[in-house]
């Protein structure tokens, strides 16, 4: 009797750990609590802003702790940093493997690109699924137009880089054949960003009709000339090289870059910043808090220290040295800009020559002394404070970047406020109306289809700003400097107002690129100001600061004795990562490597 | 222990008033012996001590009894055994029949001899044999412990019991002596915590390794894990974090289980823990499981062994017993890096930034203020202001070529010294129907840091009771509390990485300088704390005399809480000025609470019966867990007061966020273990086991297991030897276990969402998406399956023990890491069960041990070695970014250095290194072409076209050693205990080895032996030519030239110790009092840099909290 009693006590105790525990089939299902799945995620419209809100941060603005956007041209002939840019040096060696995408905010701005289809991935996982979002097309259309841009951005990325690839547009899993898709012509790839960019064009709202922080129609189509542009003249200056698209002179893209840069021009949503300051107001668009309203300026990336969002940029551009190794302005920028009386300098009887930075300025385009420290300027007005740096002789040390003692002033507030010098709310200007107009000249001047009346809708505008002489079709000065002799004078000079206009705005490799124009500093190197010894009596000469035998600082006289070794039968693309080949045997490296 | 105590416990302290002439009714036909003492037992109350083994070969009994005197019950009991009885109190001892009866030796006078027989804690311990060593009559210890025995006064006493270590004493003509009987190391006879039961170590037949851990509990060590270290062969520890305080260390038994990483299951009293949560004074054993065999039990979660801790108990009719143990001492850093003296560093940065044609970051000017402030460090400043600005060099984290000071920031950093303790308290003993054990721990350290308030508190209480109000029922509640608190600086990552030599402390208005260090001292606290209670409850049932039932459930809760604090902080300008320090621009605090709740429950039956030389065990149960995590925090920022750190008391912006998840497992088990007179064993488990983890479908493994185990030494023709080796036995076991330890829930896809995002909308950080990746849909069950053979070997009177395994593990649909894809792929290719792996290994334990006289004498040796091979990995082109078939675990592919190049004509003559980079001249690396081609290149970056590249060493360590000794005399004990690994390569990360980084030279510093690097003058340099650029890295690739050795032999631990003698005690009434002086991380023998600890990441990383050398004097004391 007593065992019976244990035992049904037993089994009593076996039922109820049952109870507590098991007894449901569940008992092995145990979803994640607290995050959404993707079979939950796209459900509203609310999901796909979410979505595509992350996407804005891939756009090029202050990056960590540099200059941001404003040493992007480092990595070309505008500016030289510390040590030489290892692409122009040469240096470049395959890299093993594709390092990862560069588009956070690191504390090391960069604007390279890796081989790297994360976020052309994420585009994909959107395009895949939004569709499944039960909503009027009219508050869906903007994301998806978003989508479509976003993927032609960094596809255009890619491209600059690689040159020919294979065109993702599908989420791919591990058994997808398209792993080991072979890379398809650059002119294919620009077909399929073009598709993108007419459906984002189509999709996004204009503006006024969105957020003012989010993409608009404009953008796309300001975007689109980019692009067309850029195939236009890579195939036509890369032809017959084995950068070229075989049959292509680039000629259709370049009508599709005038095309699409005029279907901006025309919706006359946009204009050039201007508030009859010609002294000033090219300046005061790169230093503003807030741009909101700005005609010019298509889209910006706002700042603010309430909501912990900040930059480090007055730091930089005054040039706090901190640890990124700065350099300055080149010589070759600061000669490219005409004096007042549309010369240029190598003709022009205003100029005055440039042994001493007053001649520099002297009559010279007024974008120059609103780009680059002039004696004079004030560095640093203190908040409360009488104390007013003011900017007379570049020093080239590690601070100021001045290396080259021309010193950078794009983006700079002067009147900065201690507290906010590093978190900083300088806001960044992602895409400015301006660019439009350079676009739609240079397709036009490319095409010799260019006119007195295009100059005046384009070039000129940007001139009137500044207060600066026409360009003036009929009477364009032959300069002896010309940078491309064997091109046309219109050609020259319309690259050159692009150079002054967009100067350390982060444009100029990719123009040296697509003109092929790296001879403008292959066995060179970059030059500074004329240096005068008396200035300095702490420096030493080949100790402390090297200058070339006529006089002008030559900072990298030691490091490059033989100038920039970039080779133009290889480095125009970069070499595609060693584990990528390996991999995927269809793939092909490029040229040279 | 080691006294095999069945359920007769004998510690009987009342005398019973029972006759001998009780009667006893007995009728049974061909009965075992255990049988018959269980009935005489309730019968007439008498309790039988006696050992397992000796009942192996204890004859079948058949007897008549009725109401016959107990006496004559025994006589006949005894008539044909191999042993003989003696009845002490109402305790029947049971022991062996002396061998031989010598003839009496003629001797000198005869004294007679008395004294008390007690163990190391001073216990009585009733039934040791005392006899002379040439023969004669023998004694054993009563009730008290007491005995008495005549023998000539020249005799040599052997004191003998089963558990305990033999002893020989001289008489030496002493009519007293008093003896302390030391456990012994390893027993035969020993119960090992298996999983779900016991066994005797005799009977094992999977690789297992029990140790007593009261040889480990005086050692000063915070957690388990590192006294664990080195003592049992195959378990493998090591730490991430250096020596930080209140960490779980990292485990693996047997080397890497899987390559997605594999520790043990660790079981404290049948409730998984972690081994920093447990004071090591409460443990009475650690067993490891090694193979599969042994852990099959533990299924789910016992892929890569177990981890078995049982804690104190009670004894059933003991007094109750008051124990104190604690020690303080005092710690502080093993070793740390130098950094190289000022001038030299500014003098080699400079030379790296000419190199790199970079402008001099020290002036000639601060170069002789450099040498200004070296030779008169009061009156010279040691830092600048930065030219035209208010503010100083490096408070903003600029500018540091403007200062001079001569700086040791480790030196700044660590104190030398920090108070420590450990104080535990128990009571315990036990009554007729029930056991108690109670103890309560504290630890206490101090931190290593300067300027921040660091340190690790610890609190400890356990209750054990168990109680059998009735025979048919045992019922037992273990309830545990653990408190723990960490307490941090004002940021963790306070440890100097990148701060240069010439920048001093403190600015000359007397500022703290280096930015990093403000925030460390004055920028706030984090503190962690940890409190977890732990129930559980056990009901046992006899359900009939061979069959029982278990019930037990296991519950715990943890709660954390975290609080940090981050205060506003400004750096002082040149003229006085606050100005913002850019690590400190808002005030905020952040609260974070946790609770876990985990539940197991587990039925299971055991069956155990002997039919005459047959014994069957047959165990069978089911086991249900569940674990459920959620957090909760938050943060707000600008603090109305820095004193309330409330978020009540915050202005600014605020946030809250959570986390939730949660696993269960679910699985039904069975044991069946057979032996034939305990010679021939045979072992079968198995398992059917599902995981939440996986999805449906995936879900449920079945993992059998068999082991056979033979004793030869138990064979009639074994015993002409059996005086040589008393004990041989051989093992093999075969056995599949599943693996579940893949992070949860990659079968689903998930959107993770974020908030703030780094871009404004319309004034808002809004919340956003991110992109989900692949989903691990056919996850499911890896399986190791594990071949293990050993040999167990006790020899010369068990002075001599060995234990020998060797193991074969193939980890098959190994949870291998995603493989390599074209980078089109775009996102992480999602984990998938991929791979073999085959880990090939070896494990020794030798044991010595022996007594002379007074001197008792132990060493042991355990050593282990591994290595594993990749047998199968989807990577068809043998990528080397990843796995590949037959790579072996840990090796290190890299170039052949072929030394420096010292002029460029060298350059030109040597094979082209462009493909590794663009430039290269005097003072660079140059490489070997091994595979002639005339170039430096990683081919295809293949294993099978790897260019110039060749395996250069193996960072998995190798021949794991442990030595350890301990020796007494009289009163007085001494032991140490050395562990090494024989044989580990390592890259050092840059920093550590080279110094200038090639991430640039703002991120490193420059350590003394980093110095010698090449330039003209020192063109025999070890180093190569420094830059202050990336350039740094074509010379720093991983090479044969910088391959390190990681060896290294550490004297972890010395101890003295005196034990007081009984009779002084006596008079205070204790027991037992030891006084011990005990060093941790005294010596240590390695190869790497000056500084580098090679238990620190493994030497390879530069910001560890440095490992302690700790130095302790303690007491253990028990009434």
């Amino acid at each position: 009797m007593k065992k019976i009693i244990k035992i049904s006590v037993n089994i009593a105790c076996i039922f109820c750990l049952f109870v507590v525990f098991g007894c449901n089939k569940d008992f092995l299902k145990r979803p994640p609590l607290d995050q959404v799945t993707n079979e939950t995620f796209w459900t509203s419209t609310q999901s796909l802003e979410a979505y595509m809100d992350k996407f804005y941060i891939i756009f090029p603005a202050y990056k960590g702790r540099g200059m941001g956007q404003f040493q992007a041209d480092y990595a070309s002939d505008n500016m030289a940093r510390e040590t030489p840019d290892e692409r122009l040096a040469g240096l470049l060696s395959p890299p093993r493997a594709a390092s990862g995408p560069h588009y956070d905010e690191t504390w090391y701005a960069n604007f390279d690109v890796s081989y790297n289809f994360d976020w052309i991935r994420n585009v994909n996982i959107f395009l895949q699924h939004y569709s499944a979002v039960e909503a009027p097309w009219d508050n869906v259309r903007q994301y998806v137009g978003e989508a479509y841009f976003f993927r032609a951005y960094l596809y255009f990325d890619l491209l600059k880089f690689y040159g020919d690839l294979p065109w993702i547009n599908e989420p791919l899993t591990p058994q997808s054949e398209a792993l080991y898709s072979a890379r398809l012509p650059r002119n294919v790839i620009v077909d399929s960003i073009l598709q993108d960019c007419d459906k984002a064009i189509e999709y996004l709202y204009t503006k006024g009709n969105v957020s003012a922080s989010r993409l608009t129609q404009g953008v796309a189509q300001l975007f689109k000339s980019r692009v067309c542009l850029y195939e236009g003249t890579w195939e036509k200056y890369h032809q017959g090289t084995p950068f070229g698209v075989q049959g292509s002179d680039g000629t259709e893209y370049l009508q599709l870059a005038e095309q699409t840069a005029r279907a901006l021009m025309d919706t006359h949503a946009y204009g050039i910043y201007t508030s009859g300051q010609p002294g000033t107001d090219y300046q005061n668009l790169f230093n503003q808090i807030d741009l909101s309203g700005n005609p010019e300026v298509m889209l910006w990336k706002q700042y603010s220290l309430a909501l912990d969002k900040t930059n480090y940029s007055q730091m930089a551009v005054i040039g706090w040295y901190d640890w990124i190794g700065y350099g300055g302005i080149t010589k070759w920028l600061v000669d490219s800009y005409l004096c007042m009386d549309g010369e240029p300098i190598s003709v022009s009887s205003e100029y005055q020559g440039d042994h001493t930075l007053k001649d520099v300025f002297a009559n010279r385009d007024p974008r120059l002394g609103q780009t680059i420290f002039k004696p004079g300027d004030p560095v640093q007005i203190e908040a409360g404070d009488d104390t007013t740096k003011v900017f007379t002789e570049p020093t080239f040390d590690d601070f100021n970047n001045s290396r080259t003692g021309y010193r950078i002033k794009k983006g700079l507030d002067p009147h900065f406020i201690q507290p906010q010098q590093q978190k900083g709310e300088m806001s960044a200007i992602l895409f400015r109306y301006a660019e439009c107009l350079l676009n739609y000249a240079e397709a036009k001047a490319e095409l010799g289809t260019i006119s007195q009346a295009d100059l005046d809708e384009t070039v000129n505008v940007l001139r009137d700003r500044v207060g600066m002489t026409h360009l003036d079709l009929q009477h364009i000065t032959h300069d002896p400097n010309w940078n491309f002799p064997n091109l046309s004078p219109i050609i020259n000079e319309v690259r050159r107002e692009r150079r002054v206009e967009l100067a350390c705005e982060g444009y100029r490799l990719d123009d040296l690129m697509r003109w092929a124009a790296a001879k403008l500093f292959i066995g060179k190197r970059p030059k500074g100001v004329y240096y005068i010894a008396s200035n300095y009596p702490n420096l030493t000469v080949g100790k402390d600061i090297f200058v070339d035998d006529k006089g002008y600082v030559d900072i990298y006289q030691k490091v490059l004795p033989n100038g920039f070794q970039f080779k133009a039968d290889r480095d125009y693309l970069r070499p595609l990562p060693l584990n990528e080949l390996t991999l995927n045997t269809k793939l092909s490296q490029n040229p040279g490597w | 222990m080691k006294l095999l105590v069945l359920f007769l416990t004998v510690v009987c302290l009342q005398v019973h008033a029972i006759g001998y002439s009780q009667g006893v009714t007995l009728r049974k036909k061909n009965a075992s012996l255990e049988k018959i003492f269980e009935d005489i037992y309730k019968q007439t109350g008498y309790q039988f001590v006696y050992t397992f083994d000796l009942m192996h070969q204890a004859n079948k009994v058949t007897i008549d009894a009725k109401d016959t005197p107990l006496k004559e019950v025994l006589e006949s009991c005894f008539k044909d055994q191999p042993f003989t009885y003696m009845i002490i109190g109402d305790a029947v001892i049971v022991k062996r029949k002396p061998k031989v009866e010598s003839p009496p030796m003629e001797t000198t006078a005869p004294i007679e001899i008395s004294g008390k027989v007690t163990d190391s804690l001073g216990n009585p311990l009733i039934g040791v044999t005392i006899k002379a060593t040439q023969g004669g009559t023998g004694a054993v210890s009563g009730a008290s412990g007491n005995y008495s025995i005549t023998v000539p006064d020249d005799a040599v006493l052997e004191v003998s019991y089963v558990g305990y270590q033999t002893q020989e004493i001289p008489v030496n003509g002493r009519t007293r002596i008093d003896i302390v009987l030391r456990e012994s190391i390893s027993e035969l006879n020993q119960l090992v915590v298996v999983g779900y039961g016991t066994q005797k170590e005799a009977n094992l037949t999977g690789s297992v390794t029990q140790i007593d851990v009261s040889s480990l509990g005086d050692r000063p060590v915070s957690d388990i894990a590192s006294a664990l270290e080195g003592v049992i062969p195959g378990l493998n520890i090591s730490s991430t974090l250096g020596g930080e305080m209140g960490v779980e260390k990292d485990i693996n038994i047997r080397g890497v289980g899987s390559l997605s990483g594999g520790s043990p299951y660790i079981l404290v009293d049948g409730v998984p823990m972690s081994l920093n949560e447990i004071d090591p004074s409460e443990i009475q054993t650690v067993t490891v499981l090694k193979d599969a065999a042994a852990s099959a039990i533990y299924g789910a979660r016992a892929a890569y062994g177990v981890i078995l801790i049982t804690t104190k108990r009670g004894k059933k009719n003991s007094k109750p017993i008051v124990s104190y143990s604690g020690n303080i001492g005092w710690q502080g850093p093993t070793m740390l890096p130098r950094l190289a003296n000022s001038l030299d560093f500014a003098n080699a940065i400079n030379y790296a930034s000419q190199n790199s044609g970079a402008d001099a970051v020290f002036d000639d000017d601060i170069i002789e203020k450099i040498k200004e402030y070296q030779k008169d460090p009061k009156h010279t400043p040691g830092l600048q202001p930065i030219p035209g600005t208010d503010t100083w060099a490096g408070t903003g984290g600029g500018g540091k070529g403007y200062s001079n000071a001569n700086t040791d920031w480790y030196k700044v950093y660590f104190k030398n010294m920090a108070f420590r303790q450990h104080h535990n308290l128990s009571l315990r003993g036990g009554g007729e129907h029930s056991t108690y054990y109670v103890s309560m721990g504290v630890l206490q350290q101090d931190g290593l840091m300067n300027f921040a308030n660091d340190g690790y508190t610890r609190y400890n209480i356990v209750s054990n009771l168990r109680m059998d109000p009735a025979p048919w029922i045992t019922a037992s509640l273990n309830v545990r509390f653990i408190s723990a608190l960490n307490k941090y600086g004002g940021t963790r990552a306070g440890i100097p990485e990148d701060v240069w030599p010439t920048m001093p402390v403190y600015t000359p208005n007397g500022d703290i300088a280096y930015n990093a260090l403000k925030i460390l001292a004055k920028g706030g606290e984090e503190s962690v704390r940890r409190n977890k209670v732990i129930i559980t409850p056990e009901l046992n049932f006899k359900l009939t005399d061979d069959w029982n039932l278990t019930a037990n459930f296991s519950y715990f809760a943890t709660n954390g809480q975290s609080m940090q604090v981050d205060k506003v902080v400004y750096d002082s300008s040149v003229t006085g000025k606050p100005i913002v320090n850019y690590l400190s621009t808002f005030s905020q605090v952040t609260r974070n609470m946790s609770h876990e709740e985990y539940m197991s429950g587990n039925v299971f039956s055991n069956f155990t019966k002997q039919f005459g030389n047959y014994f069957l065990n047959v165990m069978a149960g089911f086991q249900l867990e569940k674990d459920d995590y959620k957090e909760l925090s938050g943060w707000k920022k600008d603090l109305v007061s820095s004193q309330v750190t409330s978020i009540n008391a915050a202005t600014g912006d605020y946030g809250v966020g959570d986390r939730l998840s949660q696993w269960a497992t679910e699985g039904i088990f069975g044991r069946i273990n057979f032996n034939y007179k305990g010679k021939y064993l045979l072992e079968v488990d198995g398992r059917y086991d599902g995981s939440s983890k996986f999805a449906e479908g995936h879900r449920w493994g079945l993992f059998p297991s068999a082991s056979v185990g033979y004793v030869i030494s138990k064979e009639d023709f074994w015993q002409p030897l059996a005086g040589v080796i008393d004990f041989l036995k051989l093992r093999a076991s075969y056995g599949a276990l599943g693996n579940q330890s893949v992070p949860g829930n990659l079968s689903y896809v998930v959107v993770p969402v974020h908030s703030n995002l780094g871009y404004i909308f319309d004034g808002v950080r809004p919340t956003y998406a991110d992109a989900p990746g692949l989903g691990s849909y056919g996850l499911t069950w890896e399986t190791a399956k594990t071949t293990n053979f050993g040999i167990d070997v006790r020899a010369l009177e068990s002075k001599l023990s060995l234990t020998a395994d060797v193991y074969d593990r193939r980890t098959v649909n190994m949870f291998g890491p995603g493989e390599s894809l074209p980078n089109v792929l775009g996102t992480g290719v999602p984990q998938a069960n991929n791979a073999t792996l085959a880990t090939k290994g070896i494990e020794l334990t030798i044991g010595w041990q022996q007594v002379i006289n007074d001197f008792n004498y132990s060493v042991r040796l355990v050593y282990s070695d591994n290595r594993s091979k990749v047998l199968e990995y989807n990577n068809p082109t043998k990528i080397l970014n990843t796995f590949y078939q037959g790579m072996t675990l840990g090796e290190i592919w890299g170039f052949q250095s072929a030394g420096l190049f010292q002029t460029d004509e060298e350059v030109a003559k040597s094979p082209g290194q462009t493909q590794l980079f663009g430039k290269w001249g005097p003072g660079d690396m140059r490489y070997k072409d091994v595979n002639g081609d005339g170039e430096i290149s990683y081919g295809k970056n293949t294993a099978t076209d790897p260019g110039d590249q060749v395996v250069i060493g193996n960072s998995n360590p190798r021949s794991a050693l442990g030595l350890s000794g301990f020796a007494s005399y009289k009163g007085f004990d001494l032991s140490f205990f050395f562990q090494g690994i024989l044989k580990r390569d390592v890259i050092l990360d840059n920093a550590v080895l080279f110094g200038f980084s090639p991430k640039g030279i703002q991120h490193g510093t420059i350590r003394d032996y980093q110095l010698d690097f090449w330039s003209p003058d020192n063109q025999n340099a070890f180093y190569p030519k420094p830059y202050v650029t990336d350039e740094n890295a074509k010379n720093q690739l991983p090479q044969t030239r910088y391959l390190t050795s990681g060896a290294y032999l550490r004297l972890k631990n010395l101890q003295l110790g005196y034990n007081v003698p009984s009779q002084l005690l006596n008079k205070v009434g204790a027991r037992r009092l030891r006084i011990y002086l005990s060093g941790e991380n005294l010596l240590t023998f390695t190869g790497l840099p000056n500084g580098v600890d090679p238990e620190t990441t493994y030497g390879t990383t530069e910001s560890v909290y440095p490992v302690s050398r700790v130095l302790t004097i303690g007491c253990q004391v028990s009434f």
